[in-house]
């Protein structure tokens, strides 16, 4: 029996620094836009460890004698009402973003993918149920439901985490669901069957790790959701509360000085929010192209 | 012949469609030893997929009576199927569906022993080594994914893990027909091997009765949920009885352009199985027919004047117009 | 292979030469690998004769049709050779006068009848659009009188009335009826006919090669079956050709191509036949040769029972008795033999 042919398998092995450059350069190529985004998220994520070596100031230390500064030298974004530094509250306010986007999304894999499993494998009354709670869930406007809960449950980070987790649950719910229902029929479900396996190993072993690919693709539109509508929170003034450096709150501080011309305020931490959402989104689609082999067909 | 290892006793599945009852599988009776490789042959919708799941319990059957080594399986609750998974086993038809596409060929291998034996993770290992190597796939190919075998090593990691745990029988559904024909004889020649060392009997469903020829002691013909004629091997290919049977054999085409054809091409397509005539399935397009064929219902007979456990479902055995002149 | 089969681009009706088709695309690591899927494709159809175009899983019999017809899609390219239509070289005619050909002077029946017609449309309908598509002069009721007639030529019973059918009301085989109608209904000189049993039942598969054959025949085309059985070749295929690894390394006509094959893959693939095989018989085994890395010379020699280190250079296209040709540098000892 000779060799089957491996893509790959007989190439040269060069130093590991350039066989990267040349896979970066080889997944740029192939989605431009995966590249962008990534570099984007990579950056912010940058700004977002280094926060407290990068930033020129303590995002939160005020100072009366610099109030409402126009951006200039040393203080390139300016400084808000407090005489805060607005560029070292828009580096900080970077870490409050993956901060709540990367809790959110866990939050939602960890109670969307086994309620998904649970259904698409059962069918019948549990996923009729759960699939019209997630319905009727999805009826309303998300920031609804959100601004409803945390104003009920109090504005901490852990109470904006576990509610914006819980909304986003059921939209992986529905993608496991789906690629569940996809398997089920499937040949190689029937042979574990057939094996012998238990349920639960039939779920875990050979459904589960190939009904992740949809859900994995959506991690990164699903956290530019969050990082949308934690802002959006926090700009309506139920989530996080200013001082702290959080983009929607430092959003909402600068309105007011909108109309006065102190525009800096407000713009900076907004472009930002636009910037890492749009990073986001990009991310998304890239990884939805890379692994769904559907998408690129019909995508080239 | 050692005693049955299988015994099917008036087998039916009825599948509830919106259009109507599907009668998938109609009263199948038959038994099968150890040692003995039973073939069954039919086109898309005749029910031979479904019957042989119904064997297995993969499918539950509507009626009748499956007893599988001396148990009544017909309605074991799916906890007692799973312990006998081990002695009854299944190779599918398209190996690469087949296979769970994360999991190497060694895991899959090793999973059988893991369900249904008590041996160390190292003995796993060995014997999954073992394994492979029967089927003839080296320990190195052991190591990939199905998608990085060819459609041959493929169906040779499923015949692997179906032999693993010694099964007392092995049900093979269309296990050749997706591969290619220089592929499909090495397949074909490690069946018959496995079948003489494993002494498992075996119940071998396809289309092509080229490839039963090869390996069927028995061979069953079903048409459209039915079974219309059953014969030893090599009687059914010297002398097929039912209508249906010649018509398969001669729509046979040998690669031998010097071959001549005994042409029975029929007429039409078979027709749906929902709502069955009373009478014979196939009379719709059976060049022997009679008026009350459509009336009548059939019963598998013996043959006039052939051997004893050559048997079809045909009224006309009784006059002998059964032979499609030409 | 570089030279052509025997055929004369002025009295042959299809006359592929030296085809070559690679499919080129960058890897994850942006290196380009370049899978080397047709090398060398030459083979020639007679006017009124039916080819069948035979070989396994991946030897590119299908990539074969539709870099003819101008198909191809990314990152499937043609790189290499000519293919005679009717005197032009249709891998160099221009998109808009190959679409003009596809459909009428060259019908295609593809393998999958249920997905190959428009399910949002009539059956009438589909004939009709596809007659006034290449004759916009033709009034609709002419379209539709014509319509009715192919039908009825295809075995369709009733044509009338299944005008108004839609796809979905089809049977398998009434499908592939109907396809075979519309790669007929303007009346084209060349068929191409890409597996167009498989997927159909055995006693139904007859009733459409018959068909295919009897069509093919009475209007005088050359048609191509490609199929992987060797069966239907035999019995309804004037000549053959066999295709391995992207290159025809037989072709003659099917009696003496069956009686004497001359090329070892051959050999091997009749002797794998239902009615020929023997089991636990020494066989060639193996897998086809890696396209992203063929070896010089024969491809078939990692495979081939009777290979030697001359197999190491490209083989001879050797010419044999009754127009049967074949590349392989024992072609012509055996058949001396």
């Amino acid at each position: 029996m000779s060799d089957l042919a491996l893509p790959g398998a007989a190439a040269a092995a060069p130093s590991w620094p350039s066989r990267a450059a040349a896979r970066l350069a080889g997944i740029s190529r192939r989605s431009p836009t995966l590249a962008i985004g990534a570099a984007i998220i990579l950056g912010f994520a940058v700004l977002a460890l280094f926060a407290t070596w990068i930033a020129p100031e303590n995002p939160v230390a005020s100072n009366p004698a610099r109030v409402l500064q126009p951006p200039g030298p040393g203080i390139w974004f300016g400084t808000d009402g407090n005489g805060m530094d607005v560029l070292s509250r828009v580096i900080h306010g970077s870490l409050y973003a993956f901060g709540i986007a990367i809790p959110v999304v866990i939050v939602a894999l960890l109670l969307g993918v086994p309620v998904g499993l649970w259904t698409g494998w059962s069918g019948g009354w549990p996923d009729e149920i759960v699939m019209r709670g997630s319905d009727a869930l999805r009826v309303f406007p998300s920031i609804i439901l959100a601004l409803a809960v945390v104003a009920a449950a109090g504005p901490s980070l852990l109470n904006v985490v576990l509610v914006l987790g819980l909304l986003d649950a059921p939209i992986f719910a529905r993608v496991v669901r789906a690629e569940v229902l996809a398997l089920r029929g499937g040949t190689f479900v029937e042979a574990a069957v057939a094996a012998g396996n238990p349920t639960r190993r039939i779920l875990f072993r050979h459904i589960l790790p190939n009904a992740l690919r949809g859900a994995m693709a959506q991690t990164a539109v699903r956290a530019a959701w969050a990082v949308r509508i934690s802002a959006t929170l926090a700009f309506l003034g139920v989530g996080i509360q200013p001082p702290t450096p959080e983009w929607g709150a430092m959003i909402r501080q600068g309105a007011e000085y909108m109309v006065t011309g102190e525009w800096w305020v407000a713009v900076f931490p907004g472009a930002a929010l636009i910037l890492m959402v749009l990073g986001l989104n990009m991310l998304g689609d890239g990884l939805a192209d890379l692994l769904d082999p559907r998408r690129k067909a019909a995508t080239r | 012949m050692s005693a049955p290892i299988l015994q099917v006793t008036g087998l039916a599945k009825r599948f509830p469609t919106p259009g109507g009852v599907v009668n998938a599988v109609n009263d199948v009776s038959f038994t099968l030893s150890g040692g003995e490789t039973l073939g069954l042959v039919g086109e898309s919708g005749s029910g031979k997929s479904t019957l042989g799941r119904c064997v297995l319990r993969l499918v539950a059957p509507s009626a009748g009576r499956i007893v599988f080594a001396g148990q009544d399986i017909t309605t074991a609750p799916e906890s007692r199927c799973r312990a006998l998974r081990g002695s009854m086993q299944m190779v599918f038809q398209d190996p690469w569906a087949a296979l769970n596409p994360r999991m190497t060929a060694r895991d899959l291998i090793e999973e059988m022993l893991l369900l249904h034996t008590r041996l160390s993770r190292a003995e796993r290992r060995d014997e999954a080594e073992r394994l492979g190597l029967r089927v003839r796939l080296p320990s190195a190919m052991l190591d990939r994914y199905p998608g990085e075998l060819s459609g041959g090593q493929q169906q040779r990691v499923c015949i692997a893990r179906a032999i693993a745990t010694k099964p007392a029988l092995i049900v093979l559904d269309e296990p050749t027909s997706s591969l290619d024909l220089s592929v499909r004889a090495g397949i074909l020649d490690l069946l018959a091997e496995l079948k003489e060392e494993t002494g498992a009997a075996m119940l071998f469903i396809t289309h092509d009765l080229g490839t039963l020829r090869l390996m069927a002691d028995r061979v069953m013909v079903m048409y459209l949920g039915r079974v219309v004629e059953q014969a030893p091997a090599a009687e059914i290919y010297e002398r097929p009885a039912h209508p249906y049977t010649q018509a398969l054999m001669s729509a046979h085409l040998p690669a031998d352009p010097t071959a001549k054809l005994a042409r029975h091409v029929l007429t039409g397509e078979i027709p749906s199985p929902i709502n069955l005539p009373p009478g014979c399935a196939f009379a719709s397009r059976c060049p022997v027919a009679l008026p009350n064929c459509r009336e009548r219902a059939t019963n598998l007979e013996a043959v006039p004047g052939a051997q004893a456990t050559h048997r079809a479902a045909c009224l006309r055995l009784a006059d002998g117009g059964n032979r499609i002149p030409g | 292979m570089t030279a052509p089969h025997g055929g004369d681009t002025l009295t042959a009706l299809l006359d592929v030469r030296d085809l070559h088709t690679h499919f080129i695309a960058r890897d994850l690591d942006n290196k380009v690998r370049t899978a080397r899927a047709l090398n060398g494709v030459s083979f020639s159809l007679a006017p009124g004769r039916i080819l069948g175009l035979v070989g396994e899983t991946g030897a590119g019999k299908s990539l074969t049709a539709l870099s003819v017809l101008g198909l191809l899609k990314p990152p499937a390219r043609i790189v290499g050779g000519q293919a005679f239509f009717e005197g032009r070289d249709l891998l160099a005619l221009p998109p808009d006068e190959l679409n003009a050909l596809r459909g009428s002077r060259i019908g295609l029946v593809v393998q999958s009848p249920k997905t190959s017609l428009d399910p949002l449309a009539r059956i009438g309908a589909q004939l009709v659009r596809l007659q006034r598509a290449h004759r916009p002069a033709l009034s609709a009721a002419e379209a539709e009188a014509r319509a009715v007639e192919i039908l009825a030529s295809v075995g369709i019973p009733d044509p009338q009335r299944r005008l108004r059918a839609w796809p979905h009301e089809l049977s398998g085989g009434m499908a592939q009826r109907v396809l075979i109608a519309m790669a007929l209904v303007n009346e084209p000189a060349l068929l191409i006919a890409d597996e167009p049993t498989t997927g159909l039942d055995v006693t139904v598969q007859a009733q459409i090669l018959d068909l295919l054959r009897a069509m093919a025949l009475a209007r005088g085309i050359g048609a191509v079956i490609i199929t992987h059985d060797l069966g239907v070749v035999a019995h309804y295929c004037d000549e053959a050709a066999v295709m391995f690894a992207g290159q025809v390394v037989e072709q003659g006509p099917v009696g003496p191509l069956f009686a004497r094959p001359a090329h070892p893959y051959t050999r091997g693939l009749i002797a794998a036949t239902p009615e020929r095989l023997t089991l636990r018989a020494q066989r060639p085994t193996g897998s086809p040769p890696n396209l992203y890395a063929l070896p010089e010379g024969c491809l078939y020699r990692d495979r081939c029972p009777i290979a030697e280190a001359r197999c190491a250079t490209p083989p001879p296209l050797v010419a044999l008795p009754e127009g049967h040709v074949a590349s392989c540098h024992f072609a012509s000892t055996d058949a001396a033999a």
